[in-house]
């Protein structure tokens, strides 16, 4: 220590004398004051761009707002080196000092671009497929996540926000994606570490987003970078090394973008009237007398009056609105960033504090972000770096989103947009209870829709923080050590309640005895749950680079870059179910009094495996006088999830370019006067993938709790119901990509065109393993291929002084496809599940080689029967002859106007042998484009994400115009299904039901739908629908003051803003909205509008302000 | 300075070349325990057999799906009836089950529920079987009790595989998780071989196990008296049904059908023998020998009280000695009390509303003799009404009633009954009720041996004086011991107890006896013999019940001989024709216990006896090919 402190004054020591030297020399240069003016190539002035001596280490002066400078004590011979951002830094002799003309860089060719461990490259010098947004492309637009301000802005990238709710997961697809029944997110590497999610990066904090896409690229991260790698780079310290703080900040308001209509109350009585009366008016005693008829009498007696008297009431009715109710609020948001950035010559530093609160527009639904994000640059001497980030980001969200609390995809019983829409419109009451005034709640297996959002609540509070450090040591000129140390920890803290009319509640299995053997139960009491989930990891990675250009001749350039990495994840989940809360005690205040609950369920403590990753990598860049690129990657990667003989997987890649536009047959010739870039890349290279969950190759045996034995034990010591794979091996994807980079007339139109060919293999499967005394065994079985083109485009095509206009674009096709299945398996069936057993058929997926992941498996829509197909045998409809039977299908409407199904495999009777593959929820092609405009001080831009030929399950379709199991009664339906478009059997002359085959026809001339009497959710091809869409994502029109009027009150900029996010979405699908996928826990059922959270509409202003 | 940091940064890349990989890359959950270790001990042996218990008693395993409807309709039980013309055939429908028209999708035989299931639990006791012959100190008696607790579990899941889906894969050691020795799929193997296996694990079960309440062979962790844990009687009676299962008939294709196959036509499959006649003697032998040594080790073990072997299932009292099962599957109830309680049981104290799914068949009810103690426990014609929900515990104000049945064909079997309570066990949860599955109880020792001396024609007087302990308990006359009156027997015993299908079958006597028992029902509506002296019309009154403010009915009508007006006629009400009596016209008009329904109808639906197994669910046939559904359905 001594000897380093000695060094320090040694250092200290040698900037003092040089000072000395400096000031000592002075009187030796004639010295003058210049002054000039600084514009760009347009003629308008750049106002604080710094202008120095060369050579100077200190000094220098900032532009004002007329762009001018002044310099004192500036000797003759020197030479000036004025630098702006975005501008080509110039060295100008102070006798040219008078007027400076800066250019502006060709973002395309310079932008850097960052690939993985090392120094980012700048993009002309890509090998690699990567696309990339920068931080202005997603800090204006108001969302609050960053997958959603990225949605159509990455070509072979597609972006799915699933539903609407604040908190939505982001679906993320790198160019399809390879496996079939696991997850194929692409991985997440927010400065250099990596991150499960990226949904706590406040979108304002980001400096860039690169997507690396083919094997070139992502080879490096051999593992998991098999689907893509998406790095995140959050913003620096600025540096120039003024002091500024910015402000960004908007308000906004939202609503709902879309509701469904639904049945009036009187057609709403009328359809339940109908339903009893075919269902046999017996079921629940009467329920139609019972709960619809305040004067009593049976179904099978009404006359005409009675019927015609009792629905002339439900017509006067007004309808309780429930969607305005649960979805109709008026959503407001704020976000507030302040951001501090400070340096010096040694040191940089920013400090920034961002604060989201989302009131979101379901009843009960809230988000709040809080970030803090401190980052430090520092060399404390020439030849080294030590770089900190140090991350902070607490996230709450309240309510559980428009589905069950239990899980966000399960049940349908506490769907609240299922309740919203079909609860009943009208109070029912139940008349012969004795009470008339006793609401019934319980309808049709539903509750009413408010209060279910209270006795079923969910809220997650999620706080993570993260320190990263680096140094960094130049032992020569070119050879770097480097040592980067990273620690994330993770706890997402996720509370539920259930109160008494909750399914849970309803059902809690749990009696207690005390010593006398009196028994206690906690059936219809408050349950609370809480389950913490702790993720700590720790990441280490040495590299050694060495960069050696301009060898022999100066024209070979070479860097080779050697390193070794260490991931290490911990995580633990804790558990506590506490019941027999007091009545007093609701959503609000039972998290905070779980003492108050008399029976504690379950406290565990579950620690999962550890997940340890060790890797080394390598990577070679060659160059050849910047005309022809070569690179090489190779990375080692050796995993705990796999057993010892099968742990390492070695991914080799390789990629050249060559730029055509800098050879000298092109850079001599005419064409170079429009063509200014055009390069071809090539590479190959492979990737693995072990996304798998720990601790697969070993039996083992977790003690654990049951509730099934209460007369042996408590507690089993239970293998896992995953039968161990020793055999397990890396999935592997190779990649193919040939990509063409261009730039035309001065760059002014540029992009880029890439095409690849995929092949993903040793698949891993989760495969379901039936009777072999488990459920499941994961196993390297099949392989899949994805082929792809896309197209970016970015034209600059007004660039005045006063106006500019830039557009640019992109265009993404991928075509997936299963090419085995092992074991000789040509077809595995899935379900989404969304109706848990009331959807016919249970398998609507359907995955089979040769076609992609994704196909819709159902029954083929032949509208409904005609009453001329049946014939009234005095008891019930017989069918004639050559009719196809769908009874078992069709269930009580089994007779004229029922539900009618194609049959394919012509035996006569509707199975599931008719079903086919009837819908694809992978689009044709999707993509984006932007506009970006500019008039004097106003600038405005648009962003618009497409999405075409895909196929969209409209599970809510179904449910909404079905009368449902055999059991439920009192739904109501959308009005797709309102009187005169469904098939009736009602005669409205005798209130009814007629057997008259003439009459039948005749009341149901103008219908068109059939009788929705069905038993089941019938998915058929009328439920799915077109999903193709062109969205307004967000439309943005600011105006900043100008600089001349804010250089007066210290500011550097201010600039107010007004936005719309999604303003129109042009589709033809009927639901809510098309972009939509909520069946995600199993990876092969995308694409069901089921239950989700309907989309809003928002605008906002905001204000970005800088000191 | 520069040195330094550079030897610093050296050393730390160097440090990680002396990582060791396979240290840093080998980890364990802290939460779990390698399999060494738990078969170290015997309490963490049995925490794994206690895993295969609670497998089985898991929601779709036996606690519901497969065991509320599998196992009816017969000549006695009938699931819940239905108007043949509605009944749709699949899609989840319970009913589909029981009238012997269960496809291979339907939900209700999925994949998840008892076929997985039931294999899991499997996969556990053959880890125990593996796992102490490969780790554990084999001399630790303990360790040996639960091997034999372990072989027996096996064999009673074993049993149940066959008994709903004939010839299964056997799966006799744990299934291997390599690519290798591979067998995750395996081709069926016969019912018979798996039958000679199965005996042969109960005999090396014997040797380990106790008599109830014994400790001379082991130490029974969990308190050797109680019959939910396997014990030498309940061990020796298994292996006497076991025998007499092997000996007996049951569905068999007729030809083996290749897997590429795809449809039949006409009929696929026979009840037949799978073993030779000499073969079937032994398998009666061992019957006999195994129940005769239960009864001459106990004698008459039966409860003096019929009403008190199911009051015992009721309060759950399993402790040998107090309860007559001489094995009991413990589990949470659900279905099963659903299946053996009256329409309307109270089984918790803030709501009601359980049972009425399985019912007596109308004929047998008055097939009775009159004064058997059984009929009575068995069925009931009343349920359980009222709207006051009950504050509990225990009840202030039950405000219930019983109200008599709309039709004879709801007489419900009621073996369970909440009003049996006795005070602090009121046992329920929300979706359960009580009582444990009784797997076997001594009655049915006794009727077993009897039949087996029969079939031997070995000690043929010894087992009427046993087949006779049934009766006279159940308050009847002796009489000789026939075939025809063990079937009888076994009949007014078991009846609702899930006995019967399998008795049925295994004496190749199903359809006989369902068409006999549809025509008795005929003959009853139309009051021709031996219903001719049944009493048309019943009368009813209301008496203080056993809960507060509730009330029961007393019933005159029901019993033969019952004619004309009930003394003090005026306390009673009439209400026939139009409620639970036999000139009901539905009764006749809905009255079938198995799919005739000619629009909804399939090849071999009009014989349940060749539709008396489950077919492999699709899913099942498609992840393993081995497995063909062979009958013609």
């Amino acid at each position: 220590m001594k000897g380093e402190a000695s060094k320090i004054m040694g250092v200290k020591r040698s900037v003092f004398m040089l000072l000395f030297l400096f000031f000592a020399v002075l009187p030796i240069f004639a010295q003058s004051e210049v002054s000039g003016i600084v514009k760009d190539e347009k003629g308008v002035e750049v106002i604080g761009a710094t202008v120095k001596v060369k050579g100077a280490t200190s000094g220098g002066a900032i532009t004002d707002y007329n762009g001018a400078y002044t310099l004192k004590n500036v000797s003759t011979g020197a030479t000036l080196v004025i630098a702006y951002i975005g501008m080509e830094t110039q060295e100008v002799p102070i006798a040219n000092a008078k007027s400076i003309v800066l250019k502006e860089v060709s973002k395309e060719m310079t932008d850097l671009v960052v690939v993985g461990y090392g120094p980012a490259v700048e993009r002309r010098d890509l090998v690699a497929t990567v696309t990339s947004a920068g931080g202005k492309e997603i800090k204006d637009i108001p969302v609050t996540s960053v997958g959603e301000a990225l949605e159509g802005k990455l070509a072979g990238v597609q972006i799915t926000t699933t539903e609407g709710s604040p908190d939505a997961e982001v679906k993320i697809r790198v160019r399809g994606g390879g496996s079939i029944n696991l997850d194929n997110s692409p991985l997440y590497v927010v400065d250099g570490f990596p991150v499960d999610d990226i949904s706590d990066i406040p979108p304002s904090n980001i400096e860039s987003v690169d997507v690396l896409k083919d094997a070139s690229a992502t080879a490096i991260y051999g593992s998991r970078g098999a689907n893509g790698v998406i790095l995140i780079t959050t913003k620096n310290p600025s540096k120039d090394q003024k002091f500024s703080v910015n402000y960004n900040g908007y308000f906004g308001w939202k609503k709902v973008s879309k509701t469904l209509d639904v049945l009036t109350p009187g057609d709403f009585a009328r359809w339940n009237y109908e339903l009893e009366a075919m269902r046999g008016g017996t079921n629940m005693s009467n329920y139609f007398s019972k709960y619809f008829n305040p004067t009593g009498g049976s179904l099978n007696t009404y006359t005409v009056d009675q019927y015609n008297q009792l629905m002339s009431q439900y017509d006067a009715m007004s309808a309780n609105d429930w969607q305005k109710k649960i979805f109709g609020i008026t959503g407001k948001t704020q976000s507030h960033n302040f951001t501090i950035s400070a340096g010096g010559e040694k040191t940089n530093y920013s400090l920034s504090y961002g604060h989201i609160a989302d009131k979101a527009i379901m009843l009960g639904s809230d988000y709040t972000q809080d970030n803090l994000n401190f980052k430090l640059k520092s060399s404390p001497a020439k030849f080294i770096d030590i770089n900190f980030a140090a991350n902070f980001s607490d996230t709450k969200v309240k309510g559980s989103g428009a589905n069950d609390v239990n899980s966000d995809e399960k049940s349908t019983a506490d769907s609240r947009l299922a309740s919203a829409v079909i609860y009943t419109p009208v109070l029912l009451h139940d008349y012969t209870s004795g009470d008339p005034s006793l609401d019934i709640e319980d309808v049709g297996n539903i509750y009413p829709p408010d209060s279910l959002i209270y006795n079923t609540w969910k809220q997650t509070h999620k706080i993570n923080y993260s320190y990263n450090g680096s140094i960094a040591a130049t032992v020569i000129k070119g050879l770097v050590l480097k040592s980067e140390l990273g620690i994330y920890n993770s706890n997402l803290e996720t509370d539920r309640f259930y109160g008494p009319i909750s399914y849970p509640s309803r059902t809690y299995p749990v009696i207690t005895y005390d010593a006398t053997g009196v028994s206690t139960h906690y059936t219809g009491e408050g349950i609370v749950t809480t389950t913490n989930l702790n993720t700590s990891r720790l990441r280490n990675s040495n590299t050694i680079s060495y960069v050696k250009n301009n060898i022999g001749k100066k024209r070979h350039n070479l860097s080779v870059l050697l390193g070794e990495e260490t991931v290490s994840t911990q995580s633990n989940t804790t558990y506590t179910e506490v019941a027999g809360l007091p009545s007093y005690l609701n959503y609000a205040n039972a998290f905070a009094n779980t003492t108050l609950g008399t029976y504690v369920a379950e406290a565990s403590n579950l620690f999962e495996t550890d997940d340890n990753l060790l890797s080394f990598f390598g990577r070679a860049n060659y160059d050849y006088k910047g005309l022809y690129y070569l690179t090489a990657t190779m990375r080692a990667d050796g995993s705990s999830r796999f057993a010892p003989n099968d742990r390492w997987g070695y991914f080799p890649s390789v990629a050249g370019a060559w730029r055509i536009s800098d050879e000298k047959f092109i850079k001599n010739k005419s064409v170079s006067k429009w063509l200014n870039n055009l390069k071809l890349r090539l590479s190959w290279g492979t990737v693995g993938n072990n996304n798998i969950p720990t601790q697969q190759y070993y039996n083992k045996y977790n003690p654990t709790v049951t509730a099934y034995i209460p007369s042996l034990s408590n507690v089993v010591w239970s293998a896992s119901t995953i039968l161990p794979n020793k055999d397990l091996i890396w999935e592997t994807t190779t990649t193919r990509n040939f990509g063409i980079d261009y730039g035309f007339l001065k760059n002014r139109i540029s992009g880029s065109l890439d095409m690849y060919y995929n092949n993903t293999y040793h698949l891993l499967m989760k495969t379901p393993l039936y009777g072999s005394g488990y459920l499941f065994q994961y196993q390297n079985i099949g392989s899949t291929q994805n082929i792809g083109i896309e197209y970016t485009l970015n034209g600059v095509i007004i660039d005045k002084k006063n106006f500019g206009l830039n557009v640019s674009a992109n265009i993404s096709m991928n075509r997936g496809k299963v090419v085995e299945l092992g074991n000789g398996v040509t077809q595995l069936a899935a379900s989404s599940a969304w109706g848990s057993s009331n959807v016919d058929p249970q398998n609507d997926y359907i995955v089979e080689v040769g076609k992609p992941v994704g196909m819709m498996y159902g029954y083929v829509s032949d509208g409904r029967y005609s009453a001329n197909d049946f014939t009234w045998n005095g008891s019930k409809w017989i069918a004639n002859p050559g009719v196809v039977k769908n009874s078992d299908i069709d269930g009580v409407s089994w007779g004229p106007g029922a539900l009618k199904l194609k049959d394919l495999d012509g035996d006569g009777v509707i199975t599931s042998a008719d079903q086919t593959i009837i819908g694809n929820a992978n689009p044709k092609a999707t993509g984006g484009f932007t506009l970006n405009a500019r008039a004097y001080d106003f600038d405005l831009s648009a962003n618009f994400n497409w999405v075409y030929g895909n196929n969209v399950y409209n599970a809510n379709k179904i449910e909404f115009t079905c009368a449902g199991s055999s059991s439920w009664y009192g739904r109501n339906m959308t009005s797709e299904m309102a009187a005169g478009n469904r098939w009736t059997n009602i005669d409205p002359l005798t209130g009814q039901l007629t057997t008259d085959v003439n009459r039948l026809n005749e009341l149901n001339a103008t219908t068109t739908l059939w009788s929705p009497a069905l038993q089941k959710y019938v998915f058929q091809s009328w439920a799915v629908e077109d999903g193709s869409f062109l969205r307004l994502s967000s439309l943005t029109i600011g105006y900043s003051v100008p600089k001349k009027l804010l250089k007066k009150i210290y500011v550097q900029q201010f600039r107010v803003y007004v936005s719309g996010t999604n303003l129109f979405c042009l589709t033809k699908y009927t639901g809510y909205d098309p972009e939509v996928d909520t069946r995600r826990s199993n990876p092969v059922t995308p694409g069901v509008d089921f239950s989700a959270y309907p989309k809003s509409r928002s605008y906002n202003i905001g204000v970005n302000i800088g000191f | 300075m520069k040195v330094i940091i550079i030897k610093v940064l050296s050393l730390i890349i160097l440090a990680t070349c002396f990582v060791s990989c396979e240290d840093f890359l080998t980890t364990r959950s802290k939460s779990s325990f390698p399999i060494e270790d738990v078969f170290k001990d015997a309490s963490k042996i049995q925490g794994v057999l206690f895993n295969a218990y609670n497998i089985m008693a898991q929601n779709n395993v036996y606690r519901n799906r497969i065991l509320l409807s599998t196992d009816w309709n017969t000549d006695i039980e009938q699931y819940s009836p239905q108007n043949g013309s509605t009944m749709a055939i699949d899609g989840g429908n319970d009913a589909a089950f029981s009238w012997y028209a269960v496809s291979s999708n339907n939900a209700r035989n999925i994949t998840s529920d008892g076929w997985n299931g039931i294999y899991q639990a499997i996969e556990q006791t053959n880890q125990v079987i593996s796992g102490i012959e490969t780790y554990s100190d084999t001399t630790n008696i303990q360790v040996r009790g639960l091997y034999a607790e372990a072989l027996t579990l096996r064999s009673y899941l074993y049993v149940d595989l066959i008994k709903w889906w004939g010839d299964v894969p056997a799966r006799w050691v744990p299934t291997e998780n390599d690519n290798i020795s591979r067998n995750i799929t395996l081709p069926p193997t016969s019912r018979d071989d798996i039958y000679t296996h199965l005996l042969s694990d109960l005999l090396t079960a014997e040797r380990y196990v106790n008599w109830p309440g014994e400790t001379d062979k082991t130490l029974n962790i969990a308190g050797s008296s109680s019959v939910i844990r396997v014990n030498l009687a309940a061990v020796k009676a298994f292996r006497a049904r076991v025998a007499l299962y092997a000996a007996g008939y049951s569905l068999r294709p007729l030809s083996f059908v290749s897997p590429q196959t795809p449809k039949y036509v006409g009929s696929h499959a026979q009840i037949a023998k799978g073993v030779t006649a000499d073969r079937e003697q032994e398998l009666y032998t061992i019957a006999r020998t195994e129940t005769k040594s239960i009864i001459d080790k106990y004698g008459n073990k039966l409860l003096p009280n019929y009403v008190d072997v199911f009051k015992a299932v009721t309060n759950q009292i399993y402790t040998w000695g107090q309860t007559e099962s001489l094995w009991e599957q413990a589990y949470r109830n659900q279905f099963f009390g659903t299946t053996m309680l009256a329409d309307g049981s109270i089984t918790r104290w803030d709501d009601k509303g359980s049972g009425g799914k399985l019912f007596m068949v109308p004929s047998f009810f008055y097939d009775f003799r009159t004064g058997d103690k059984r009929r009575d426990v068995s069925a009931v014609p009343y349920k359980w009404t009222g709207t006051t929900p009950l504050v509990g515990p225990p009840p202030t104000d039950a405000g219930v009633t019983q109200t008599l049945q709309k039709n004879m064909y709801n007489l419900t079997f009621a073996k369970l009954r909440p009003e049996w309570f006795s005070t602090g066990s009121y046992l329920s949860s929300a979706n359960d009720t009580y009582g444990h599955l009784v797997v076997i109880r001594y009655a049915d020792v006794l009727l077993m041996y009897a039949e087996a001396c029969l079939n031997t024609n070995t000690d043929q007087a010894d087992g009427a004086v046993k087949f006779n302990w049934v009766r006279e308990r159940a308050g009847i006359p002796d009489t000789t011991l026939t075939m025809d009156n063990i079937v009888n027997e076994r009949a007014f015993e078991f009846a609702g107890e899930r006995i019967r299908k399998y008795d049925l079958i295994r004496w190749g006597i199903m359809k006989s006896k369902m068409d006999g028992a549809i025509a008795n029902v005929y003959a009853l509506y139309n009051k021709q013999a031996p219903y001719a002296n049944v009493p048309p019309s019943v009368y009813t009154r209301l008496v203080v019940g056993p809960y507060p403010n509730s009330q029961v009915l007393v019933i005159w009508g029901l019993n033969r001989g019952e004619t004309g007006t009930p003394p003090d006629a005026g306390t009673f009400t009439y209400t026939g024709p139009t409620s639970m009596s036999i000139t009901n016209s539905s009764l006749a008009n809905k009255y079938y216990l198995y799919n005739v329904n000619p629009d909804v109808a399939t090849v071999n639906d009009f014989n349940p006896e060749l539709r008396a197994l489950l077919p492999f669910h699709s899913l099942v046939m498609a992840a393993n090919s081995y497995l063909v559904n062979q009958y013609g359905y």
